[in-house]
């Protein structure tokens, strides 16, 4: 019950004209830009951060958890009208999506993946709203020690999990661990590389972020001539709303896509993409036509839908309790939390208890808007990709210019952006993931903190780490987990040897 | 190899060994546990050999690929646009240091957009008016940022 009357104080904080209308703007603007190739959610925060330089901590966090959700909304937009997935995990939604527009059967495509996309979704936030509470209960048993440990497994578990080659993954998180030691050192007050006055405080976190999601994209996408031909659809408003037949064999899918989305979106590193995929097999194997499957199928268009959506209040519940970010967009949610002057970590929901569940409640009204936004304003969705897609470059780089220069009124951090930019796009462009660099960047000044910080108090002895029953638990968590993906990564590389050997 | 690869990996190395003999300016450790030189020596000693590592690794299997010399001119020629663009950038911020960023960035977008992009220029010049109209209008009037 206190979680009920927590969220309804976070309501009371939402429900003004101004966060209202910020909410459904995040929601509208999330949707477009999780449609567009090539911008995904980490491009979209990015892009939006920035804007809440003006804004209250309440409004600035509703801006970019709605724009966070919209683009989840949005990336199944372009998937079902021209099989062009906005976002990695809408790649599922276009196996089936398009067939479906193919037949016919476009508007109902979109129509049961918004209705799912916002029954994953609500799910997610129901786990959300009961879990982090719980789970933050038991912050006051954890130390430096255990702070440190927390962060020590996001990260170990997100490199692992990041891209096709492993060597890549620590490549970049050394790299992000070295660009973020720059700037004051907090235990000894000492100050590291500032080789100009503008860097004392370290390198901006937000124009790092800005170059690497927003102008790395445009620079990769300006190289691979990305363009979208969406032609004119036009569609009846009822011929959106699914019959009783359609909803019945939705209804299925979308409460197990549900329950798998939030429960991998709260694994640190999994993700929406690896859980769409996840649900997309499932679903295929509990079918009772699975031929159906590549073809158009309901449930394997409804499924993954509503995994997508419940993966991102998933991934926040790590996020918001524990201090560990899962994947790129929840990395720059925590820059931003700290950005807010916020202490990410178990302590959050103690600490700014009032902002975080008005942060949750906005993310509930975001859900509802964009579930009637993406039911009622496809046409203008359309319309809107239409225009911005043909100058979408320009836009991309205009925001970030001056995105950057908001964030000292000097060019100093523009150089900045577009050093991250060109290292964002030769990134991109050379298969190595860039969430390990961002969660690295992140996560390295606290988890270095934390460990000389438990040094110090083991007297310069590391056996303070394995002394402590709570942190030698999530010390044995973790070696599970790098031992456990290290060999499956091993065992997937002798059987792909073995197959390639019988061929 | 690619060279966008190789140049990646050439100064990521550089920027490692640059930061690992910096560091050495820092304590390693302190009375009773680690230093501010712990973690950047650590780091830039690792991202040291995991960039030898990838380029030995990589490096040989790629040669291969790219041995075709009509590949990589393809892959050159498609790499133009994006250095044009950061060409243009850096240009643009340099004259920014005098005073306004509307100005230098209305111009690479218009550049960008008759080069590029394709657009006419009287479609360049609308276009790219209502965009820096639009990041005007939020970012100066309604945040209060002085972007001029």
């Amino acid at each position: 019950m206190e979680a009920i009357s927590n969220l309804m104080m976070g309501f009371g904080e939402v429900l003004t004209p101004y966060n209202i209308a910020i909410i459904f703007a995040a929601g509208l603007i999330g949707t477009v830009v999780g449609a567009l190739p090539g911008l995904g959610p980490s491009a979209g925060i990015a892009l939006m951060l920035p804007l809440t330089f003006g804004m209250n901590q309440v409004s600035g966090l509703c801006l970019l958890t709605g724009v966070y959700m919209g683009t989840m909304y949005g990336g199944r937009i372009t998937a079902i009208l021209i099989n062009a997935p906005g976002d990695a995990p809408a790649i599922v939604t276009a196996l089936e999506g398009y067939p479906m527009m193919k037949q016919g059967r476009g508007p109902l495509a979109l129509g049961i993946s918004a209705i799912a996309s916002f029954i994953g979704g609500l799910f997610g936030l129901a786990v959300l709203i009961f879990l982090a509470p719980l789970i933050a209960s038991y912050a006051i048993y954890l130390g430096a020690p255990e702070y440190f440990l927390l962060m020590a497994i996001g990260l170990a578990t997100v490199m692992l999990l990041a891209g096709s080659s492993m060597l890549k993954a620590l490549f970049v998180t050394c790299l992000g661990v070295l660009v973020s030691t720059f700037g004051s050192d907090y235990v000894s007050g000492q100050i590291r590389f500032a080789f100009v006055p503008e860097m004392i405080e370290g390198i901006d976190f937000v124009a790092i972020i800005i170059g690497l999601y927003g102008l790395g994209e445009v620079l990769y996408n300006l190289e691979k001539k990305l363009k979208l031909n969406l032609g004119k659809p036009s569609f009846r408003m009822k011929e959106f709303i699914p019959g009783r037949a359609d909803l019945s064999e939705a209804s299925g899918p979308t409460i197990r896509g549900s329950i798998l989305g939030t429960v991998i979106g709260i694994v640190p590193g999994a993700g929406a993409t690896v859980a769409t995929f996840l649900d997309y097999a499932l679903e295929k194997k509990l079918s009772r036509t699975p031929e159906k499957f590549g073809n158009g199928s309901i449930p394997g268009l409804a499924g993954p839908e509503a995994t997508n959506n419940a993966a991102v209040p998933g991934s926040l519940i790590p996020l918001l309790t524990l201090g560990i970010p899962g994947s790129g967009g929840t990395a720059i949610m925590l820059g931003a939390l700290i950005m807010f002057g916020m202490q990410p970590g178990p302590l959050l929901m103690t600490n700014s208890g009032d902002i975080v569940w008005a942060m949750i409640a906005g993310l509930v009204l975001a859900n509802f808007f964009l579930l009637l936004s993406n039911v009622l304003l496809i046409p203008v969705f359309v319309n809107l990709l239409r225009a911005i897609q043909n100058n979408l470059a320009n836009v991309v780089i205009a925001l970030c210019v001056v995105g950057a220069f908001s964030l000292s009124y000097s060019p100093f951090n523009i150089w900045i952006m577009l050093i991250f930019g060109v290292l964002g796009y030769l990134l991109k462009k050379n298969d190595y993931p860039t969430a390990p660099f961002i969660l690295a960047v992140v996560l390295t000044p606290l988890a270095e903190n934390y460990f000389r910080q438990s040094v110090m108090l083991g007297q310069g002895s590391a056996m303070i780490f394995i002394e402590r029953p709570i942190s030698l638990i999530i010390l044995s968590l973790m070696i599970l987990i790098v031992v456990g993906t290290v060999f499956g990564r091993l065992r997937a590389r002798s059987m792909r040897d073995m197959t390639s050997a019988d061929e | 190899m690619r060279t966008s690869e190789l140049v990646l990996i050439v100064f990521t190395i550089v920027f490692s060994v640059f930061l690992g003999y910096q560091s050495l300016e820092f304590n390693y450790f302190s009375n009773q546990g680690f230093g501010p030189g712990f973690v950047p020596l650590n780091f830039a000693l690792a991202t040291l050999a995991l960039g030898v590592l990838i380029f030995l690794k990589f490096g040989k299997r790629r040669a291969q690929v790219d041995g075709d010399t009509f590949q990589v001119k393809e892959h050159l020629k498609a790499a133009i646009p994006p250095i044009f663009a950061v060409l243009l950038l850096i240009v643009a911020i340099y004259l920014m240091h005098f005073g306004s960023v509307i100005a230098p960035l209305f111009v690479v977008m218009m550049v960008i957009s008759k080069t590029l992009l394709g657009h006419s220029l009287i479609r360049a010049f609308v276009m790219n008016l209502i965009t820096l109209g639009a990041i005007f209008a939020i970012f100066n009037l309604w945040l209060g940022i002085p972007v001029t």
